[in-house]
């Protein structure tokens, strides 16, 4: 074997360089903006040298560059983090590669580099989405690869090959994802520590409207029971007992109590009755840790989930580890039975409090509305009734609030979101004695007819109260429903929707719901996404077991070995009798066959070719028969023949049967047009030559 | 430590190789045509494709660290895309088959093209040729149809060899694999001596009878061109007027005057005694001059030798007596 010198065409060059640019492209969200800076540099780079390779940068340059890159991702790397300090690493060194191209081996690395990028950008997100894009990329990797190896001009053909090759290769593909052994990790990795999305963890009024804003997926929901109505469907994220005159949050010491006792808080069991609801939640990564349910959850049904979840005092379930991927989880819920566990003094106090001082008028009403209604429910009502009956305005955009911003609310802009109602309404009920709390989470969700599940955005976020009420619990009360029923009915209005604008991104599909097409398109491509979601991202070891356990009985590894290994056979098998095939169908020479396929076409027409007529001889039997053929027939006949008479280089070769190729068409389209006569013979003309 | 390793090794690898050779010659026995199939075709993965391997088993890892399904499915295809790029290797060279001529001849340090005729039922690309320890010849595209492709022996000294097995590979689809065979078309290569030019200004050859030497006749830089004629098939090639057949004259040939009567003996003891080899290549050269100028000329070689005459064939026969000549002690 001889040492070839290493040169990639420039054909392949070019789409090597177009792929490095789309590979990095999915990281963009990733990566700091220096960063881009200096991958954009080695990429221009890389380009201005297949402009004029005599501006190939110097060695040392392109060390200094490494160097200066390297130490700049080490300093940052406190400030990025595990992760995406390596990502960044990888993305420059990914970069720089280009700029150094001398060897196969440097080839071979980046195309190899490539891929792994691919795969980084999965560690991110796993939407249908993003994983075709990622399919896509991987094929055109793939080609650039395989261009270097078989060195045509066009990118269309090695761009089929590899197609070819990555399609027959998915089959196996699904047999070893199926069936191959899940194992479990082998050691703990960084995992993405992207800005947490979703609902945080203490609510000031006015967060919430900036997320109706937002049309992200929160979590998709699948019932195997029946699905509650639109109504009841309130899932619990947190509950937040605290409030400082501003903001809401989290009881602190029910957060001791969560690091203190993990298992079951030293609480009674919840009674549970009623009908039971199953479902599944599929939950799209928040980088947070909490959860989405329905009240009262079964707490039996959270140990058979893949990971753990704990179910915190207040009725609201939680992942020991924050939601980086997409996860799903099975959760049993009672909804008709109440929240009754025992309230302790501690409890009662937390949520009685208010900050002395704070938001003097709707004190004073509290304590106004504690003499006027003795009973805790009609104390409850009077304040829905105030809503109800002033003129209360339901807005995503309310006026920006200063000091005492739930007094200022109340008596004077009443303009708010569902934070502002539920906020005013806890705080009244404190004030007037009664024990209570707000609770945020998501209301509703979006029924998807194609693939029966719920899809809940980050629009259906939503913010309510809890009041505790003797013998019965802690009791829902939802004060939007007295200012804006609909909202709980059925969701955001489309007049809500379109002032929200979704964050004024024209490409959304949520933002053009009001046109049938576009939303039936939508809730298809949501219904894609929510099966790749439950089918592909929700195939956990424990559904393979059952899966599996179902199909073959018991589960051994040798019925698992069989079953790859005979995928792999069957299709080595099916791949090596489509070869067979193929290579025996085509006739040796294609240009005699593409001949004689036009001589059957001009035999229906009434002119057939003797055996041994010279094709030159015909062509002018032909011009005399059809007279508009004549300039194309005339060329067609003189490519057959150099093709088959001729000795031509393969090139030569392929522009002419390009060209024949051409004339053919028009012939065809001529001859369609044609009306034939067939009165006159087609052999007499011969026979009187 | 190496000068105590290298032998033993070698002394392995030569029995491996032995072997091999033997096991191969009873696998792919030698024949004049050959259809390559799984019978005669191996693969195996290249050093790209032992790493590309140890990438996939990287990105299981990654996704059974983060749990992560989509890398897993990922991992999975890549693994998946190795077996399917294995058959398009396979399906690359397999139904091409090749015949070859046993024959082939040239002069020393120059390549010697052996012709390979190659017939395939469709398209393939990216194959490579080259015959043991010689250079490759690659070819990006096989068409579909028939196809000669010549790849290229190199010796030093004359001789008859034989180039041994041709090797066939082809890195396609992506690198992964090496496909390749070795087939064996019992080949024979006759190399003639190398032409060194003979002037004689450094020599004392004189040729044999003063009056007879074409080269003493002919004064360096005079043509013994003496006519044209019209061109009779079957006359060299060589000695067509190229120039009149440019422009437009017709194909004539250029005769030369011949000096009749003399018959000329090129003898290996005229020739001056730079050591046999050197000799050899002198009268090679000679050979080629006189059959060029179509002059009349007999070779004597001590032991064996070719009467006068001239022509293609006793060129030939010339060429292969100066090939094979060994002197008897």
């Amino acid at each position: 074997m001889s040492l070839e010198r290493f040169k990639l065409s420039p054909q392949n060059s070019w789409t090597l360089l177009v792929c490095q640019c789309l590979n990095l492209l999915l990281l963009v969200n990733e990566l700091t903006g220096w960063m881009l800076a200096i991958i954009s540099l080695c990429l221009s780079g890389r380009a201005l040298t297949l402009i004029k390779p005599v501006l190939k940068p110097h060695r040392i340059i392109i060390l200094l560059l490494a160097c200066s890159g390297c130490l700049a991702i080490a300093l940052s790397g406190r400030e990025l983090g595990v992760l995406l300090s390596m990502l960044h690493l990888l993305c420059f060194a990914y970069s720089l590669k280009s700029l150094e191209l001398n060897s196969r081996k440097d080839f071979y690395q980046i195309i190899l580099l490539g891929i792994f990028m691919l795969a980084s950008v999965l560690i991110f997100s796993q939407s249908l989405f993003i994983s075709v894009v990622v399919f896509c990329l991987l094929v055109l990797n793939l080609t650039v690869l395989l261009m270097y190896f078989c060195s045509t001009k066009n990118l269309k053909k090695p761009l089929i090959q590899s197609g070819k090759t990555v399609l027959q290769s998915i089959p196996l593909a699904i047999v070893l994802f199926v069936v191959f052994p899940r194992l479990s990790p082998f050691w703990q990795v960084p995992s993405a520590k992207s800005a947490q999305t979703g609902l945080s963890e203490s609510v000031t009024p006015g967060d919430i409207a900036n997320l109706a804003r937002s049309s992200a997926l929160a979590f998709r929901v699948n019932f195997s029971t029946s699905i509650p109505p639109y109504n009841q469907l309130y899932w619990r994220a947190m509950v937040m007992g605290d409030f400082d005159g501003r903001t809401w949050q989290q009881s602190k010491n029910r957060r001791l109590n969560n690091k203190t006792n993990s298992t079951n808080f030293n609480l009674e069991i919840p009674k549970l009755m009623g009908t039971q609801t199953r479902y599944q939640v599929i939950a799209e990564p928040s980088y947070q840790n909490w959860l989405f349910s329905l009240a009262v959850v079964d707490p039996k049904s959270l140990t058979a989930n893949q990971f753990s979840i704990l179910q915190l005092p207040n009725y609201t379930i939680k992942s020991s580890k924050p939601i980086s991927q997409t996860t799903s989880y099975q959760v049993t819920s009672y909804t008709e039975s109440l929240l009754n566990k025992s309230l302790s003094d501690s409890e009662r106090l937390t949520n009685l409090r208010i900050p002395s001082g704070s938001n003097p008028k709707l004190q004073a009403q509290g304590k106004k509305l504690n003499l006027a209604y003795p009973d805790e429910i009609q104390r409850a009502q009077a304040i829905l009734d105030i809503i109800r009956e002033q003129d209360f305005y339901y807005t995503l955009t309310p006026p920006l609030l200063s000091g005492h911003e739930l007094d200022q609310f109340f008596y004077q802009s009443k303009k708010g979101f569902c934070v502002h109602y539920a906020s005013v309404f806890t705080f009244v009920m404190r004030a007037s004695g009664i024990p209570a709390r707000l609770v945020t989470g998501y209301l509703g969700g979006e029924y998807n007819k194609q693939s029966d599940h719920l899809s809940i955005y980050q629009y259906d976020a939503h913010a309510w109260a809890e009041i505790w009420v003797e013998n019965k619990g802690w009791l829902r009360v939802d004060p939007t429903s007295a200012v804006n029923p609909e909202r709980i009915e059925s969701g955001l209005s489309q007049s809500l929707q379109q002032d929200a604008l979704f964050n004024n991104d024209l490409l959304n599909l949520h933002r053009y719901k009001h046109l049938a097409w576009v939303n039936t398109l939508r809730l298809q491509l949501d219904a894609l996404d929510y099966q790749w979601a439950r089918l592909v991202l929700g195939y956990s070891s424990k559904r393979q077991y059952d899966l599996l356990t179902q199909w073959f009985g018991d589960l051994r590894a040798w019925k698992t070995g069989t079953v790859i290994g005979g995928s792999l056979v069957l299709m080595m098998l099916i791949m090596w009798l489509v070869n067979i095939n193929k290579s025996k169908n085509k006739p040796l020479v294609k240009w005699l066959a593409q001949y004689q396929q036009l001589l059957s076409v001009l035999k229906t027409k009434g002119l057939e070719k003797p055996a041994t007529m010279p094709a030159s001889q015909y062509s002018s039997l032909v011009t005399q028969r059809f007279p508009s053929l004549s300039i194309n027939f005339i060329a067609y006949t003189q490519c057959f023949e150099a093709l088959m008479y001729q000795e031509l280089t393969p090139e030569q070769k392929e522009q002419r049967l390009t060209e024949m190729n051409q004339y053919q068409k028009q012939i065809k389209t001529q001859l369609k047009k044609l009306k034939i006569s067939p009165s006159v013979p087609s052999q007499f003309h011969y026979l009187g030559k | 430590m190496a000068t105590f390793v290298s032998p033993i090794k070698g002394f392995f690898s030569r029995i491996i190789n032995k072997r091999f050779n033997r096991w191969l010659k009873r696998r792919i026995p030698p024949a004049s045509q050959h259809k390559l199939s799984n019978r005669n075709i191996f693969i195996m993965p290249s050093r790209f494709g032992f790493v590309y391997l140890i990438f996939v088993v990287l990105l299981f890892l990654l996704a059974t660290n983060y749990q992560n399904n989509a890398i897993m499915l990922l991992s999975y295809l890549m693994a998946s895309v190795f077996i399917t790029t294995m058959m398009h290797s396979f399906f690359n060279l397999s139904g091409i088959a090749l015949s070859a001529d046993k024959k082939a001849a040239g002069y020393a340090n120059t390549q010697i093209a052996f012709p390979i005729q190659i017939s395939s039922p469709n398209k393939r690309v990216n194959l490579n040729f080259c015959f043991d320890d010689q250079q490759a010849f690659h070819l990006p595209q096989v068409i579909q149809g028939e196809q000669t492709v010549y790849v290229s022996c190199h010796y030093e000294n004359r001789g008859i060899y034989s180039p041994g097995r041709l090797k066939i590979w082809s890195e396609y689809s992506l690198g992964l694999f090496i496909t390749w065979t070795r087939i064996d078309f019992e080949q024979q290569c006759t190399v003639y001596p190398e032409t060194t030019p003979f002037s004689k200004s450094n020599s004392n050859f004189t040729g044999s009878g003063k009056e007879n030497s074409f080269l003493e006749n002919s004064k360096p830089g005079i043509d013994d061109f003496f006519e044209l004629k019209r061109h009779i098939p079957g006359e060299p090639f060589s000695r067509i007027a190229w120039k009149q057949f440019a422009r437009g004259q017709g194909r004539l040939t250029k005769h030369y005057h011949q000096q009749q009567g003399t018959t000329c003996w090129l003898k290996l003891d005229d020739m001056p005694d730079h050591g046999i080899e050197k000799q050899l290549q002198y009268l090679c050269f000679l050979v080629n001059e006189y059959n060029h100028a179509g002059q009349v000329f007999g070779l004597a070689l001590g032991q064996d030798n070719i009467a006068p005459s001239q022509g293609e064939y006793h060129f030939k026969q010339c060429l292969v007596a100066l090939a094979i000549y060994t002197k008897l002690p």
